[in-house]
């Protein structure tokens, strides 16, 4: 199998070190475009699409690899064997920061710093833990889902572009901005939504910086607190932003966000 | 001017909701039309709310994950589905478009929101994919039924054809075998319906492969035609093969397939052609050296009824010929073109057709194939096999175990077996439970296994027996239902040594009887299975290892470790459910178990190295073994390296 086609990697930047991006759920590979700029002066930049996300390899998608985070933390791990990297800095955002974290407990060798982006071990509240959201939350956020992807898988696409015999039309749609493949993306949302990684935490050794928004629904400060006591070598930094996508709405803070940490 | 409205009225009463937040989502503007829906005056909304804030906690998140993205990126949505809360708390389902507007140095300046309501559509959409689903449902539930009921029928029909056989081999009158031979050859064409159904069914499922070998197109083609060749001189039709001089016949194709769609369309040329001539044509479209590609179209012309135009679209949908009476006049299921298409389909080419009425009709297709260097002419393998064994004969007292569910199965075996093996040496076991016990009371030197059983099929059967001997391998040969590589594969995958597709014959089951247990080969057979598992052949390892006493240790030493560390490892990993690094380990393993000679832990670790699903029962299960295996070993090493 062809682990960098499967994850559409793509690798840009003049520099040696090698820092990797990891997007969050509903998006793609695409959500760095305001920040890699910054940074391909310097490092190698490499990017990838989880599996269902974006340019991805649709078909390799298995819902039993992809059962829990370990599937997508193993993509990693192949990516980065692949192109045999070490000691590499990962910038993961969302759901991402979990799968990387889960991969440097695997791999520890791989990883030289990670940064986090809006990470939660837990969405859904427990009893002595706020996540943010009830269960019920997550099922009407699939049914948002389940009303808003019904054109967007590639078996209807071509009918609702009413041009079966223009496939250059369909492709065009397909290849806009972070498609995904509809019944993989509830899976997706189910395994992100109603995981658990809070014991995984303790078991991050790598020198991580946590990336809050001011305000971010997703992840909470609360949250992103919680994350940063449970990983021993963590740091905590609030920026100036609003929402859950800081590396989109405010680009210029995560970076410089980013650039403390790493030239440290 | 009375006729023109003012733009603010036009903005309130707009038939559509309208607003405009800041960036940070608060509303600053807000019309009528948006706030009646919801219920609320203005003063509770303009330069208070969060428009994010009036829709249900699912929109939100999906507002934060998947919208913002899309905002960032192309400064706009479209027709976003979203329910609005209004302020009793129904809701309110909505399209809502988005534009962002920027300014001069990209910051947001303002968000516009147009919502317009989409309840009934809502209701009506999501009542269509209900149905959607129901028919998805319904569908597989049919093709379900039709591959169980296929199986069904041929069960019956294998002891049809088994019999009508064996009966042909007795001595009968002239009139007997006629009739006899009736029974046989419509026995025969019930099979190849079912088997039609089941391909259909398989293709339906998404579940058919191909299975791409080397082959000689010449030989297909020469083979495909072959089964027409007495049909078309009882009929006075000419054949002709039209091939080019310099064709390029080594290529990289599923056989079975390509013969099959030939087979069928050659078929159907000789049934709806009553003169004239029935012609097959391959010719060559391009080859591409660099990319060492052929580009191939396969013509099939006959001087037939030919198709109407209007006929012509339907002959390639599922159970549909011309028209329904064809069916009655010419027979046959109307799979045959829908499942050749399917067929193609999966090659990434389709079937098409030129044809005019009574004048004839060419079906033809084009096939992008890699190509291969020439073959050396192999003869078909099972002739040529079988001649070599004719020499040798079956030990009358040889002991035989049938294991099969079906009762007609049972006896057709029992009556080939007949003469050549003594009645009381032939057992019979109806299940995987039974024929295990009878294998361990009657230690049969052959077993016949059908493959399709309740309960423990014959697969978990043969990897039962397997796990129960100690010092031979008994041959087991598989009865399988048909001929496909898969199936075939399978069986040998699960510790079968051979296989007969039923229906079986009597000539197929003695030439299996001679070649494995036949008395020239059974010395052999003897020699090769003395040894029995192979724990650790230190021979073995000295041979790949040299003579460097030193390096013995050096390397032993280290196996000892990484096997503990090995099973350390899976441990944990059986705990995390870890699959992918469950066959990552038990790879390892293997390589290792290969290398210092341990046969036996090596086959274990190909055995963990297989499991596609993570079934906790059977991946214990090896796991145990591979402890015990390694407890085994270890001893064993220890005792070379102390020397």
């Amino acid at each position: 199998m062809d682990v960098l086609k499967r994850n559409n990697v793509t690798i840009q930047g003049n520099g040696k070190e090698v820092m990797l991006f990891a997007h969050g759920y509903g998006c793609d590979q695409n959500m760095w475009r305001f920040i890699t700029p910054a940074f391909e002066n310097e490092f190698k930049v490499i990017l990838f699409d989880h599996v269902g996300s974006g340019k991805s390899d649709w078909s390799s998608y298995k819902k039993q690899k992809y059962e829990n985070l370990l599937g997508y933390a193993d993509d990693i791990i192949e990516i980065c064997e692949t192109l045999d990297l070490k000691k590499i800095i990962l910038v993961a955002h969302s759901v991402s920061a979990m799968i990387g974290m889960l991969a440097a407990i695997k791999s520890p060798k791989i990883f030289k710093q990670i940064i986090m982006i809006g990470p939660s071990p837990r969405y859904i509240n427990d009893e002595n833990y706020f996540g943010g959201f009830s269960e019920k939350d997550i099922l009407e956020m699939v049914d948002t889902l389940d009303s808003n992807y019904l054109g967007w898988s590639s078996a209807i696409t071509p009918i609702i572009m009413d041009n079966p015999d223009k496939p250059e039309l369909t492709e065009e749609l397909k290849n806009s901005f972070c498609r995904h493949d509809p019944e993989i993306a509830k899976h997706f949302a189910r395994v992100t939504f109603t995981g658990d990684n809070r014991k995984d935490l303790a078991y991050l050794q790598i020198p991580t910086l946590i990336i809050q928004s001011k305000k971010d629904l997703i992840a909470s400060i609360q949250v992103g607190e919680y994350v940063h006591q449970h990983i021993s070598n963590s740091e905590f930094l609030i920026i100036e932003a609003n929402g859950h996508c800081p590396h989109m709405s405010h680009p210029e803070e995560t970076i410089n966000a980013i650039k403390r940490y790493v030239s440290k | 001017m009375n006729s023109f409205e003012s733009l603010d009225e036009l903005y309130d009463y707009a038939p559509c909701g309208l607003i405009t937040s800041l960036a940070d989502n608060k509303i600053i503007k807000v019309n009528n039309t948006f706030l009646e829906w919801l219920g609320y005056e203005k003063d509770e909304i303009e330069n208070k709310a969060e428009w994010t804030n009036l829709i249900t906690m699912g929109g939100k998140i999906f507002h934060q994950t998947h919208l913002l993205p899309l905002f960032h990126s192309e400064d706009f949505i479209q027709e976003i589905n979203l329910d609005f809360l209004k302020k009793n708390g129904e809701k309110l389902p909505a399209l809502v478009n988005i534009k962002v507007k920027r300014e001069k140095d990209r910051s947001v300046s303002y968000l516009r929101l147009a919502v317009f309501q989409f309840g009934q559509r809502k209701s009506y959409e999501s009542e269509i994919l209900k149905m959607k689903e129901q028919a998805q449902l319904a569908n597989n539930a049919k093709s379900e039924f039709l591959t169980s009921m296929s199986h069904e029928i041929r069960t019956p029909l294998n002891g049809i054809i088994g019999f009508a056989d064996l009966l042909m081999k007795t001595n009968l009158d002239s009139l007997q075998l006629k009739y006899l031979s009736i029974v046989n050859k419509s026995a025969n064409s019930l099979l190849e319906l079912v088997n039609d159904l089941l391909d259909f069914s398989k293709i339906e499922a998404g579940k058919l492969e191909l299975f791409f070998e080397k082959v000689d197109l010449y030989e297909i083609i020469e083979h495909a035609t072959d089964l027409i060749r007495y049909k078309a001189m009882e009929k006075k039709i000419e054949i002709n093969i039209i091939i080019p001089e310099n064709f390029h016949r080594h290529v990289l194709i599923d056989p079975l397939r390509l013969r099959q769609i030939l087979i069928n369309l050659l078929g159907n040329a000789i049934k709806f052609t009553s003169k004239g001539k029935i012609e097959i044509e391959v010719k060559t479209e391009n080859i591409n050296y660099k990319k060492r590609e052929v580009e191939l179209t396969f013509f099939v012309r006959d001087t037939g009824i030919g198709i109407s135009p209007e006929n012509q679209k339907k002959i390639f949908e599922a159970f549909s010929q011309a028209d329904s009476s064809t069916t009655r006049k010419y027979g046959g299921t109307g799979l045959g073109l829908s499942i050749s298409n399917k067929l193609l389909g999966l090659m990434n080419s389709k079937l098409e057709l030129e044809s005019e009425l009574e004048k004839g009709s060419i079906f033809y297709f084009t096939l992008i194939l890699k190509m291969t260097e020439d073959l050396v002419k192999i003869e078909n393998p099972n002739t040529n096999e079988e001649a070599n064994y004719q020499s040798i004969i079956i030990p009358k007292d040889s002991k035989i175990l049938i294991v099969d569910d079906d009762e007609i199965n049972i006896f057709l075996a029992k009556s080939i077996l007949a003469g050549t093996i003594l009645e009381n040496n032939i057992f019979i076991a109806t299940n995987g439970k039974e024929a295990l016990s009878e294998f361990i009371k009657n230690k049969p030197d052959i077993i016949f296994m059908d493959i399709q059983m309740p309960e423990m099929n014959g697969y978990e059967t043969t990897t039962a027996i397997r796990e129960t001997e100690k010092d031979k391998r008994i041959p087991i040969i598989a009865l399988t239902a048909g001929t496909i590589q898969e199936d075939i594969d399978k069986c040998f995958e699960a510790g079968m040594d051979d296989y007969a597709s039923k229906p079986i014959t009597k000539d197929r089951i003695e030439f299996l009887l001679r070649k494995w247990i036949g008395e020239a080969s059974s010395a052999l057979n003897q020699l090769n299975t003395t040894s029995g598992i192979e724990h650790f052949n230190f021979k073995e390892f000295k041979n790949r290892f040299g003579a460097d006493k030193a390096f013995h240790l050096k390397v032993l030493s280290t196996a000892n470790e990484s096997f503990a560390a090995s099973l350390k490892e899976l441990t944990l990993l059986l705990g995390n459910r870890d699959l992918p690094s469950i066959h990552r380990c038990a790879h390892k393993m293997k390589g290792s178990a290969f290398t210092i000679g341990c046969k036996h832990l090596a086959d274990l670790a190909i055995e963990l190295e297989k499991q596609k699903e993570f079934k906790e029962e059977i991946l214990l299960n090896i796991f145990r073994k591979i402890k015990q295996e390694i407890a085994l070993i270890e001893p064993l090493i220890q005792i070379e390296i102390n020397q």
